[in-house]
């Protein structure tokens, strides 16, 4: 056998060897979740407000989607008229410095940010531990997600198509509405999904700015808010097996929850 | 012979580079107006300039005049020029919508409508471009699931839906097979009856088939100027008889 054949089969065998060991961390997590799981999720859980240790977890499932809705109404429309600014407007020249700006946002620590949250926003702005201060905390980290996919998608607007547009006769705003926008739906649906997901499985921002309540937040402001987070990270504090199973039962529902998103994400992209 | 569009010693200039050198030209009403040359002569450039897409492209700068119906074309609103001087462009450029919203799009900009005085735009400009009877069962498909042939019809009748009264073409057929070809040019020589006609063509046999005045421009100057015939069988210019000699042989 030659050099080049021993070598070609040894990459081969490591490469297959390594992709068999990531596989195999992923399988025992997400097995490992699910598993506990669906033995740890009762369906009244799923119907009845709870404390963490004991009930359900019906307010911390509606409490991360609370949540998550208004970081997303915080964000897409920011990161969409961001985009639109940064594409349409011959802002591209700074393309440069406010990638920089978007990857900082995107690697700044999530408890960095939640702390901004804690002081500007539950102490400065007065909003307290609530709806408003953990979505808007929220918002801020899915804003860069939001802002470079969807300009992403408006800058592969073919420059044709929007010449055609513009003989036609369209205005700068008709141009964004009719044309830009529509092709650019796929992108920015894509990325609320992926912002979706990624702040439902956010903890650190929200220990700051959502606190904890036992049934639903009844207003946006100085009202706390559950999320199904912090009973994991509670849950399995706690020195009983009922919070134990709630902890898990949590993690199911969100791996369940964030591989859906993920799914129809995929299936919209088509 | 009424001249609908008339350009007065226009030049178009990128720094130091001339691209369109003192352009005098008459485009006459009702008749298919070729400009005929090379690539890389300044073709688009004179196309681009009637309808002022030449704004979108950055670091230009202009002299002379460009006069449509008598009128200097920044008197207009660069939106109502564009209405009125349609364009069709090289490759189809379709929108990524279904084939009525191809179509409907225009109308939309400029006027409201009903949807039955629009469906009747639609319509009516889909059987001018000769694509009705092709797509009139699947007027809700998306209009990149045509033919490029198709497309580009598509796109005829989406410049005609404005009710323009000029409608210019760059080399609208350069992307097609001759069959599909064939049928552009049938179309442009119907569509000079109602509408006049700017088509932009480096093929001397198109030219010659289609055109009513020709004229020839190289290295962003306009050499000669005239009825077709004239220009293709008696040329007075030294290059443009090596031109039209070099692709007719």
């Amino acid at each position: 056998m030659s050099i080049r054949i021993l070598k070609d089969l040894s990459f081969r065998i490591i490469g297959y060897a390594i992709i068999i060991f990531i596989m195999i961390i992923l399988i025992y997590i997400v097995g490992g979740i699910v598993f506990n799981g669906v033995l740890s999720i009762r369906p009244s859980m799923l119907i009845e407000n709870g404390d963490t240790t004991s009930g359900g977890l019906l307010n911390a499932i509606v409490g991360t989607w609370m949540l998550v809705g208004t970081g997303i109404l915080f964000s897409v429309p920011l990161g969409v008229f961001a985009a639109v600014f940064i594409v349409e407007y011959g802002w591209m020249r700074y393309n440069q410095i406010i990638r920089i700006f978007t990857d900082i946002l995107t690697s700044i620590p999530s408890i960095v940010l939640g702390l901004f949250g804690y002081l500007f926003l539950v102490i400065q702005l007065g909003f307290g531990y609530s709806l408003l201060a953990g979505g808007i905390t929220l918002g801020i980290m899915m804003l860069p997600y939001i802002l470079r996919i969807t300009e992403i998608s408006l800058s592969e607007v073919p420059r044709s198509v929007r010449e055609a547009a513009i003989s036609l006769g369209a205005r700068r705003t008709d141009l964004i509405f009719r044309v830009m926008l529509p092709y650019a739906k796929n992108g920015i649906i894509t990325s609320t999904i992926l912002a979706m997901s990624i702040g439902a499985g956010e903890t650190a921002q929200l220990l700051y700015t959502a606190g904890w309540n036992n049934s639903l937040p009844v207003s946006f402001i100085k009202s706390q808010v559950a999320y199904l987070t912090y009973v994991i990270w509670a849950g399995i504090n706690q020195p009983s097996l009922y919070s134990h199973q709630l902890a898990f039962a949590s993690a199911f529902i969100l791996i369940v929850s964030v591989f859906s998103l993920i799914f129809i994400s995929k299936f919209i992209k088509r | 012979m009424d001249a609908i569009i008339r350009f007065k010693n226009y030049s178009v200039y990128a720094k130091k580079k001339v691209i369109l050198d003192n352009i005098n030209l008459e485009i006459y009403e009702n008749n298919v107006n070729t400009v005929l040359g090379p690539s890389g002569s300044g073709k688009s450039t004179l196309l681009r300039s009637i309808n002022r897409l030449i704004e979108l492209t950055p670091g230009l700068s202009y002299s002379g005049e460009i006069y449509f119906k008598d009128k200097n074309i920044f008197d207009y609103q660069p939106e109502e020029l564009r209405r009125q001087i349609g364009m069709v462009f090289q490759q189809p450029n379709p929108f990524n919508f279904s084939i009525f919203e191809n179509v409907a799009f225009g109308p939309r900009l400029h006027w409201k409508l009903s949807n039955a005085e629009l469906e009747k735009i639609v319509k009516d400009s889909l059987i001018e471009a000769a694509l009705y009877d092709e797509v009139k069962d699947d007027l809700k498909k998306s209009a990149l699931r045509l033919s490029g042939g198709q497309q580009q019809r598509l796109c005829i009748a989406r410049a005609l839906a404005v009710k323009p009264s000029v409608l210019m073409m760059d080399e609208p057929t350069s992307s097609l097979d001759p069959v599909a070809r064939t049928k552009i040019e049938d179309l442009i020589v119907k569509l000079k009856e109602k509408y006049t006609v700017v088509l932009i063509t480096h093929d001397v046999r198109q030219a010659a088939r289609i055109s009513d005045f020709i004229a020839f421009i190289y290295n962003g100057k306009i050499l000669e100027h005239g009825s077709a015939e004239s220009i293709l069988e008696n040329p007075k210019n030294r290059i443009t008889e090596e031109f039209l000699t070099d692709r007719l042989r």
